[in-house]
């Protein structure tokens, strides 16, 4: 078979031991090989990365060769061991630790089968950045769920703590599991220094110092909180109705009612003198008046006793004419 | 043109009724003195007046706040004045505990009257004001501002709620101060350089306790305890002058409500007060043609040619 272009003389070779001296001995090719405490044949590049392996016939050609592999080009694998103790028995904390180099990209770790993506295993502090610079394309996905909260109702629900691990630093502590969820750094020189988290915002009127612990809960036992009060009585400033203020929309409806109530006075007063003047029209016509009836009453007395003193005259005469013998 | 007799009742009955109408609204106004008896006199006025009332009963809704602000924060300032006079007095016992004369007995003695002093202070920190309600514990004020847990560590059990009270149109007043404002924590650097926040009552404890262990000459215990005096001291002294410069604010505010009232009320007087000299004349008048319209009435209604014929 072939390595790397350079023939092996597999064919001599009865055991894995004599294949790897076999191969050993084919020093230009690169490739050295040892059985290890498995009873494995390895083999392992001296220098390149690449292991190339062909068959006994023609290079390249795809006929099983002696390590019973098909006939191509094989990765190299890297492996990286660091004893735990140095060889004075002290333990040694150097990190084992892998670069790009200056030209390197993660493409090139995709190869050493290492995972590309940035991934957050664990807790994280929640503030996270990411940045992707660089030529290329890169794909950069992210997933949040949730909807807006009522922070006081979610208070309630779920405590929190926030605590001053120095004057400038504090972490907030799910305080019903006791999980950190956010650990930050505090600027207490600014003007109002002040924690915003989840829609909640905490304000200092004087800078924090360390060990100060402020427990953020729905506000439960706070009989003497008076917010409500105020958001009763602020009600009163608002435009309530249409854009006026309760009072100011009764103080309008009983003014309108003045009003009305005006011009109805108005139109009566009117009204009345277009009916008095129609009383009096009517009164001229078929109205009585005393005096005139009093009057047409004497006339008509005085009339039937002008007649009856006719009749007495006549009856004077009558008599007269009948006295005559 | 003939008149009725009928027309000439009912007319006279009919002027004479309006006339009494008219007498008895002048006499109604006279007797309320106000210019304006229903919304349909005067429905201009009228809402000139309605709004100047709403705004004056707004203002002394304000005054009534601020007369129970000012009752709160006197019963605060008082307790933080008795509790500075205590911690002078605490201060003044560390200071003798600490000279090189004292022994282990007469610092046992000392010791007994900071402990005293401690929880006179104690008890300051739990007072309550005139509706019974703890004066330093934020918003949660039926409970105790500081209370120790089962190993007498005095925890501040309240929170730091601010309560405020409108005592304007534009001005809130903040009626309480969370007691950790007043009663303050202190940083504490120890031997090792670690720092930790140590609670008002602890920082004293710590003292007591020092004064207490210590023998011959003062320890760094109570050299540390004595400077942290001083810090829980700058803390009440503090707390005291924002409750004294919040009274002087109520002071203030009272007299800007003051004015507001007197311009308002002279405002509402102007428009809803009656002339009286203008409305007792024009009531004579009225009367005067009342009286008139009586006589004349009765005069013609006497006319009758009935009279003479009989």
């Amino acid at each position: 078979m072939w390595i790397n272009g350079v023939s092996v003389d597999s064919t001599s070779a009865t055991s894995l031991n004599g294949l790897a001296n076999a191969i050993n001995s084919a020093s230009t090719s690169n490739v050295s090989a040892r059985i290890d405490s498995q009873g494995q044949l390895r083999i392992s590049n001296t220098t390149g990365d690449d292991i190339t392996i062909a068959g006994t016939n023609v290079a390249g050609s795809s006929v099983q060769n002696a390590l019973g592999l098909t006939a191509g080009t094989f990765r190299g694998q890297v492996s990286l061991t660091q004893a735990l103790t140095d060889s004075s028995g002290v333990a040694i904390t150097r990190p084992i630790q892998l670069g790009f180099g200056s030209t390197g990209t993660p493409a090139d770790l995709a190869k050493l089968g290492f995972r590309t993506g940035a991934f957050i295993s664990g807790a994280a502090k929640e503030d996270l950045l990411v940045f992707v610079t660089g030529a290329g394309t890169a794909t950069v996905s992210a997933s949040y769920a949730g909807k807006p909260i009522d922070g006081k109702q979610s208070l309630r629900a779920q405590p929190m703590k926030v605590e001053f691990t120095s004057a400038t630093a504090y972490k907030i502590t799910d305080t019903n599991t006791n999980t950190i969820v956010a650990e930050r750094t505090l600027d207490p020189t600014q003007l109002n220094p002040g924690i915003r988290y989840q829609g909640i915002a905490l304000s200092f009127t004087s800078p924090p110092a360390l060990g100060d612990v402020f427990t953020l809960d729905g506000n439960k036992d706070g009989v003497g909180n008076n917010d409500n009060m105020l958001a009763l009585a602020a009600l009163e400033k608002k435009p309530l109705v249409g854009i006026k203020t309760l009072a100011n929309a009764y103080i309008d409806q009983v003014n309108e009612l003045g009003n009305i109530a005006r011009q109805a006075t108005i139109a009566k007063s009117a009204l009345t003198v277009v009916h008095d003047q129609a009383v009096k029209s009517r009164d001229e016509l078929s109205g009585v008046s005393l005096d005139k009836e009093a009057a047409d009453l004497i006339r008509y007395q005085q009339a039937y006793q002008a007649a009856a003193k006719v009749l007495q005259v006549a009856s004077q005469l009558f008599d007269s004419v009948l006295q005559v013998r | 043109m003939q008149i009725s007799t009928n027309f000439l009742f009912d007319r006279a009955s009919k002027q004479m009724g309006s006339l009494q109408n008219d007498l008895a609204k002048s006499q109604a106004q006279i007797s309320a003195q106000k210019q304006v008896m229903s919304p349909s006199d005067a429905p201009d006025q009228n809402s000139v007046i309605t709004r100047l009332k709403s705004v004056l009963s707004h203002n002394e809704g304000y005054t009534k706040a601020l007369e129970s602000v000012q009752a709160r924060l006197e019963s605060e300032t008082t307790t933080l004045s008795s509790s500075n006079d205590l911690l002078v007095r605490l201060k003044e016992l560390a200071i003798q505990a600490n000279n090189a004369t004292q022994g282990k007995t007469t610092r046992a003695a000392i010791a007994t009257e900071m402990k005293g002093l401690r929880d006179q202070l104690l008890s300051l920190a739990n007072s309550t004001d005139t509706t019974g309600n703890y004066i330093f514990s934020g918003s949660k004020v039926n409970t105790p501002a500081f209370a120790s847990d089962s190993n007498g560590v005095v925890t501040y059990q309240g929170d730091q709620t601010r309560m405020s009270v409108a005592v304007g149109d534009q001005r809130n007043i903040a009626i309480n101060r969370p007691g950790t404002n007043a009663f303050v924590r202190v940083v504490r650097t120890d031997s090792a350089g670690v720092t930790t926040g140590v609670g008002f009552f602890q920082a004293i404890d710590d003292l007591i306790t020092g004064v207490k262990a210590t023998d011959g000459s003062g320890g760094p215990a109570m050299s540390r305890g004595m400077s942290e005096m001083d810090d829980l001291q700058r803390g009440v002294v503090l707390a005291q002058a924002e409750s004294g410069t919040d009274m002087k604010v109520v002071e203030q505010q009272n007299a800007v409500l003051d004015d507001t009232q007197l311009t308002l009320k002279t405002a509402l007087a102007s428009v809803e007060d009656l002339d009286m000299a203008a409305a007792i004349t024009l009531m004579q008048k009225q009367l005067l043609s009342l009286e008139a319209a009586q006589a004349s009435f009765a005069k013609v209604s006497q006319l009758s040619l009935f009279k003479y014929i009989g």
